[in-house]
């Protein structure tokens, strides 16, 4: 066996979007880049804040608390467009939200020229998007159910939604154990050699009281 | 003879029919540079610029299209240096349209206002005649 390409980046001219949309001088390039990661980073830190706050009075279940599948920006000259796609956005529909968050980006960025224009789209349908599923096997791993019911459980989500392949890898001190291994579980097909073939990606870490385990999410959802 | 010559016409008006030759403001050499990383993008600006401009009845050169510019980002895929010696080689195309116009400086800004496409910069440059 060889070493597997990252799905996303081997499909980017074609079938898979760039997630930061923008154009720069190759003299600025870095300074644009830089602020694309405080922006994703701002974002993410308040979503994680108001969690804990939120989660402070009981254990919600996973499946109605926000994760963000990605996060979109473009850049003109005078405006940044900022999209966050959301699966279940609770949080973020109250009032004061995002404005809360627009106040917390512009101390980050200290842009003088530039507005900032966030807006929130709603994934439609939240158990096809890998990060969604990583989250929640993060849940139930958390919670001590054994891994291989959680990646079950998993699939099982994504019958309803439709699919046409997923492959869901965890890797490491699989139930504490002190010998690492990987165990995978797949269902239906999944051609990653084929790049018409829209395959969603994500590799999402979890970190136990033995050490980090590695979620990699496979989903297969369309050809062409 | 002479007086003949007088009464002949002045010299010839540039070609199109009702224009008054630069009586109005001053015209100045416009060059409106599009670059960007997406063809489809570019192109499109392109083509909305142009109309915009002939629409208004502008003396416009077409998109000239420069080089592109492929950059080249060659690193290891190896995190160490163990391993056959396997490289990744990633590039970056930038893709460049220059736009020459002759006309007043506000019509420009009207034209370019209306096209704004995510991805694609532009650059104008006046320069006065």
């Amino acid at each position: 066996m060889g070493q597997k390409i990252n799905p996303l980046g081997f499909r980017l001219g074609t079938t898979q979007n760039h997630h930061s949309f923008w154009f720069a001088q190759p003299k600025n390039y870095s300074e644009g880049l830089q602020e694309d990661k405080k922006i994703r980073n701002c974002i993410k830190n308040y979503i994680q804040k108001n969690r804990k706050k939120g989660s402070n009075r009981k254990m919600e279940s996973d499946s109605s608390s926000e994760v963000i599948t990605h996060i979109e920006i473009q850049k003109e000259i005078d405006t940044i467009h900022v999209i966050i796609h959301i699966g279940f956005p609770n949080l973020l529909k109250k009032k004061g939200a995002i404005e809360e968050l627009e106040k917390d980006l512009q101390k980050e960025v200290n842009s003088v020229n530039q507005r900032l224009n966030i807006s929130i789209e709603k994934v439609k349908e939240p158990y096809r998007q890998p990060n969604i599923l990583a989250e929640y096997i993060a849940f139930q791993l958390k919670n001590r159910v054994s891994f291989r019911k959680a990646m079950k459980k998993a699939i099982e989500l994504t019958k309803k939604a439709d699919i046409k392949g997923i492959k869901i890898q965890i890797a490491g001190r699989l139930a504490g154990k002190e010998i690492a291994r990987a165990e995978c579980i797949k269902k239906g097909r999944l051609p990653l050699q084929t790049i018409r073939a829209k395959i969603d990606y994500c590799c999402y870490p979890i970190r136990t009281i033995y050490g980090v385990l590695g979620v990699k999410i496979w989903i297969f959802v369309e050809e062409e | 003879m002479a007086a003949a010559d007088v009464a002949y016409a002045p010299p010839m008006k540039s070609g199109k029919a009702g224009f008054e030759a630069g009586l109005m403001d001053p015209q100045h050499r416009i060059r409106i540079t599009l670059s960007s990383r997406s063809v489809k993008n570019l192109e499109k600006v392109c083509g909305d610029l142009v109309k915009g401009a002939k629409g208004k009845d502008l003396k416009i050169k077409g998109p000239i299209r420069m080089p592109t510019k492929v950059l080249h980002i060659t690193t290891r895929k190896s995190p160490c240096g163990e391993g056959t010696n396997t490289w990744d080689r990633f590039e970056m195309r930038i893709h460049k349209r220059v736009i020459d116009l002759i006309s007043t400086p506000d019509v420009v800004k009207q034209i370019t206002s209306i096209t704004i496409e995510p991805g694609v910069e532009v650059e104008v440059t006046i320069s006065d005649p």
